[in-house]
């Protein structure tokens, strides 16, 4: 016994305090033994008492007696565990081949589940980290009056009235997007986070890890200014300083007078982390890795806006501090009776509304509900659309069923060949109960440790997908919504890990099973236990699903890979190697902003901007440099007419750009018809454009468009005369990275013709990206003005950030595909192989009488064939119906796609049948005299 | 007399399976039967009987049933059950097998 003595007298005290009916028969039992011999004792010639005192001597020890009984009952099963235990692992070390390939399996399959699901989970759904989260409930206002309108914030006194005027909300807080920009103005990083009221954590119930929330003092006017961060923050930026708190930082804001960067500082006082994993719950604009208290960066806003020339001095700190609303539904309230409470607010604001001059004409609503798991109420929300991220996960699913039935076929493979070992227990005494539960057990050992290696797969495959993810490199781009901290979803691993489980012991069960039908005799000495049909039956049985299912999965994901691959190489009309681009903002002088000081900084930053612009051209990395107004992926609507729409009143909306001469050359564009900007077009002379060619079909259908006019010009708007255009050149159709479906009609118009601010420079290089990126910011250091750079990166890397999601998608499909066939063919390999082993008796019988090699490589492989000719069939069959639902869900793929269809199951043949020659041929090469003597 | 013999805890298993396959008996006289049958030559302490019944009351071997005794007090009855008697017959025939292996080779004249 390896329990120490006192856990055991312990237990048994314990035992003992309740005086259970197994305790009082116990008593009874030996008491009636211990009465017995006295009455004999007494007979033979004692005194009572003698005879009572030489039957408890006779007995031995009775109180030793009975804990020996209390250990028999108490841990006999514990016993018989550990024992089963023991066993299990000495069979382990015997067969380390087998145990490998069972526990590689469980934990591929398991473990590449749980990253996907834990992935997608975090990529995606992004679930709300906070206790009861089904209890939250969030407001926005809508307009009535514009539909399709994002959801906007609800104003301060809505906010106050709901708190004090609800009896169905234990607390209702605000909260706000925020966004600030930390770093040099050199180097700036663009910070996302929310301006939250003060009670925003406690009506979260969520604690920070380091410091302190929010008190409400903090967020009082002339407080401190203080700030809670994000743990993703703190390690990434802050490098896990343990003494973070108590530190500042400066949080500056974007400008409010586009282009020049604001010069405003705040220092705030970091009081706080949050754990890992909180990222906070405004969605809008991405996950959030700051909170800062709402009236403190309302104030901060409105000083800013002074500070650039831009604010009213009149304005009120209320009216900037719009959020919307976050709150806690009572535990058993339903949303039913917190409609009186909302309905109030609804009516507060539209007292209010009636107020304000500028919101009479609209009529706004409180909009009440959850959020949903996409989490899209305002903004985008995840990377990845809903749709295919459940389509990623069904195939992730199947991953794990063929893992399962693998697991299946290895386990009964091997169940067969422990018939001897079994059949040797039995006939040494152990119970049948007794061998199947052990047989349980080492199932359940497996299961367990392919659990453990999932979870260390599954930490391994995020690491590295999370590590591969591009960095956060501004760009307000709203659709990108970087990602909170994904982690292993405990949920996500629980599922699986369950799932492996149950698997594992299901079928742990049939050899179990079939262990309690073991003739002893027969298996003893060796001969074949089962009939040879149900042999091949049973099989069957389980090769056909993992075929099926690997087929399919290689199918749906070579489909998707395929359209990927086209898509990544799609003609963009540019070339984006070598090119890099950086937005760089100018510091605004101080003073009013009148059209006098707008004039006289637009000469400035002309000014400024060509002598950088001349520095740029002049470096010797650099090829070609152009300006440009706007970023090449966003998209600027304009209005514009050609002169028969102006009779008419019609208008087209094309997305335009103003760029210097040399954009065209520096983006590789090509120019199809007509000439680029040069140095002919001056300010004094024809004011020309160039268009893509499908606007030029679309405005002027079957014409020359070189020589026709055009103008930027709103029918809505009708102002002075439009300035007509005369179109000189056709330029190839770009193709945004991430929108290729989408038809983008372009305009350019010289930047020497209009005024526009070109805050960007575009650069072709001769060498490499970072060679450039050096020329242009010395160039600009060089330039001796303030200068901030928002953002600067190669068109590689604004591609390689905009195909991420597809590129992600891919990948998952790709490895899941292969993990599949891996699997499959892992398992396969192993069936056959043990097959070959159970048969040595009949195929040294064939040889000897006659068989040639070729004959027992076909006879070993005629069941795998067969098998695999169904599933490939039947695998065909759903893969097509699984084709079909895929390029449903995702845009751009076509209906059909024969090569996959033929080209996948090939291959899967091809490996399968590969992988089970291998162990048919060993079996052919059996000698048959060494087998016949075994007989 | 010879010394009593100390019994091992599988052949006790089989001893008291033997007996109970007679007739179901309580504790006591089980304890009584087997000094008798064996001319005294084995002796279990009581002390070992109770846990070695218990422990073939938990495989499954015998059954137990409260029953009123002669003394007029309840006593704890076991008897044997099928697969108890299954396992008798396996555990006899192992005996035979090995014991007669033994006495095979105790009995070689020595040269």
């Amino acid at each position: 016994m390896f329990w120490p003595r006192w856990v055991l007298s312990l237990a048994v005290r314990v035992r003992g305090v309740w005086r259970s009916r197994a305790e009082r028969d116990l008593d009874d039992e030996l008491a009636f033994h211990l009465e017995m011999q006295a009455r004999a004792n007494q007979r033979a010639g004692l005194t009572e008492r003698e005879a009572r005192f030489r039957a408890k001597r006779q007995f031995g020890g009775v109180e030793q007696s009975k804990e020996r009984c209390r250990d028999v009952r108490a841990f006999g099963w514990f016993e018989d565990l550990v024992r089963d235990v023991h066993y299990a692992l000495r069979t382990f070390r015997r067969s380390p081949g087998f145990v490998a390939v069972a526990v590689l399996v469980l934990g591929l399959g398991i473990g590449a589940n749980t990253a996907i699901y834990s992935l997608l989970n975090g990529l995606l759904f992004r679930p709300l980290p906070v206790p009861a989260p089904g209890d939250i409930r969030y407001l926005h206002t809508l307009s009535t009056r514009r539909a399709n309108e994002i959801p906007q914030a609800a104003p301060h006194g809505t906010s106050l009235y709901l708190a004090e005027h609800n009896d169905a909300f234990t607390g209702v807080a605000q909260v706000e997007a925020d966004q600030a920009k930390i770093g040099s103005v050199l180097q700036p990083m663009r910070v996302i986070g929310e301006r939250v009221s003060t009670n925003y954590f406690d009506v979260l119930q969520v604690r920070t890890a380091q410091g302190r929330t929010f008190i409400a003092s903090d967020d009082l006017p002339g407080a401190n200014p203080v700030l809670i961060i994000s743990d993703r923050f703190w390690r990434q930026n802050l490098g896990a300083d343990p003494n973070v708190v108590g530190t500042t930082i400066d949080l500056r804001a974007q400008s409010f007078v586009i282009p020049f960067y604001s010069a405003h500082h705040c220092v705030y006082t970091i009081v706080g982390v949050m754990p890992p994993g909180f990222n906070g719950v405004a969605d809008w604009l991405g996950a959030a890795d700051f909170w800062a208290p709402i009236r403190q960066r309302a104030a901060d806003s409105l000083d800013q806006r002074r500070e650039d020339g831009a604010g009213s001095a009149s304005a009120r700190v209320e009216d900037v501090m719009g959020a919307a609303i976050v709150a806690r539904l009572k535990r058993g309230l339903t949303d039913r009776q917190a409609e009186p409470a909302v309905l109030a607010a609804n009516q507060h604001l539209h007292d209010e509304d009636l107020n304000d001059p500028r919101l009479r004409r609209e009529k706004r609503i409180l909009l009440y509900g959850k959020q949903t798991a996409a989490r899209s109420v305002r903004g985008r929300g995840g990377i990845i659309p809903e749709r295919l991220a459940i389509a990623l996960m069904l195939v992730s699913t199947l991953v794990l069923l063929i893992a399962a039935t693998n697991l299946a076929g290895i386990l009964m493979a091997r169940g067969v060949s422990r018939r001897g070992e079994i059949a040797a227990r039995l006939a040494l005494g152990a119970g049948r109960g007794r061998v199947a539960r052990q047989l349980l057990t080492e199932s359940l050992l497996l299961s367990l440790a392919g659990s453990a290696a999932a979870f260390g797969l599954a930490r391994l495959f995020i690491g590295l997908f999370m590590a591969h993810m591009p960095s956060n490199l501004e760009r307000t781009s709203y659709l990108f919504t970087t990602a909170g901290d994904v982690q292993v979803d405990p949920r996500a691993l629980l599922f699986t890990v369950a799932l492996g489980v149950a698997a594992g012991v299901f079928v742990g069960l049939t050899p179990a099973l079939q262990a309690l039908r073991t003739n002893v005799l027969p298996a003893l000495s060796g001969g074949p236990g089962l009939p040879a049909t149900a042999r091949s039956r049973v099989r069957r049985w389980i090769l056909i699903p993992q075929i099926g299912l690997s087929l399919v999965l290689l199918l749906v994901a070579g489909v998707l890979v395929r359209t990927l691959i086209l898509a990544e190489h799609v003609d963009r009309g540019i070339e984006p190697e070598k090119v890099f681009h950086a937005t760089f903002w100018l510091k605004r002088l101080p003073g009013d902003w009148t059209d006098e000081r707008r004039r006289a900084e637009g000469e400035r930053n002309r000014a400024v901007r060509a002598r950088i612009f001349e520095k740029v051209r002049q470096a010797p990395a650099v090829k070609q440099a152009a300006l440009t107004d706007v970023f090449w992926m966003s998209l600027n609507q304009t209005s514009v007419v050609t002169r028969s729409d102006f009779g008419l009143g019609q208008n087209h909306w094309v997305s335009s750009s103003t760029v210097s001469s040399g954009y065209f050359e520096t983006m590789g564009i090509p120019i199809v018809r007509g000439r680029a900007f040069d140095v002919r077009d001056t300010p004094t002379t024809t004011p020309v454009a160039v268009v893509c060619e499908r606007l030029a079909d679309q405005l002027w259908p079957g014409m020359d468009p070189i020589g026709q006019y055009l103008a930027e010009y709103d029918p809505k708007y009708p102002g002075a005369e439009p300035t007509w255009r005369q179109i000189i050149g056709v330029a190839r159709e770009v193709k945004r990275p991430g929108q290729e479906e989408r038809v983008t009609r372009s305009l350019y118009t010289p930047l020497e013709q209009s005024s526009a601010w070109a805050t960007n420079i575009v650069v072709r290089g001769r060498a490499t990206a970072d060679e450039v990126r050096q020329a242009v910011m010395s160039a600009i250091a060089d330039a001796e003005v303030e200068v901030e750079i928002s953002s600067a990166a190669t068109l590689v890397e604004d591609i390689d950030r905009a195909l991420y999601p597809r590129r992600l998608a891919t990948a998952i499909l790709a490895l899941s595909g292969l993990l599949g066939l891996l699997l499959s063919a892992v398992g396969l390999y192993g069936m056959v192989s043990y097959s070959a082993a159970q048969r040595v008796h009949e195929i040294g019988i064939r040889t000897a009488l006659g068989a040639e090699r070729r004959d027992i490589v076909m006879l070993m492989l005629r069941d795998a064939i067969v098998a695999l000719g169904v599933g490939v069939v039947s695998g065909v069959v759903l893969g097509y119906a699984g084709m079909r639902i895929v390029s449903s869900l995702v845009v751009g793929l076509p209906a059909l796609d024969m090569v996959t269809l033929v080209a996948v199951p090939a291959l899967l043949c091809a490996v399968i049948l590969a992988a089970c020659l291998l162990p048919a041929h060993r079996a052919a090469r059996v000698n048959p005299v060494e087998v016949l003597r075994g007989l | 007399m010879s010394k009593p013999v100390d019994l091992v805890q599988g052949t006790l298993d089989l001893l008291l399976l033997k007996i109970l396959a007679l007739e179901p008996l309580h504790g006591w006289a089980i304890s009584q039967r087997l000094a008798q049958m064996s001319n005294t030559t084995l002796q279990v302490s009581d002390g070992s009987l109770y846990p070695a019944l218990h422990k073939l009351e938990l495989e499954g071997w015998i059954r137990a049933e409260w029953r009123t005794s002669e003394l007029g007090r309840r006593a704890k009855y076991y008897a044997l059950t099928a697969s108890g008697r299954r396992h008798l017959e396996r555990e006899a025939q192992n005996w035979e097998r090995l014991s007669s292996a033994i006495t095979r080779i105790v009995r070689l004249k020595e040269a």
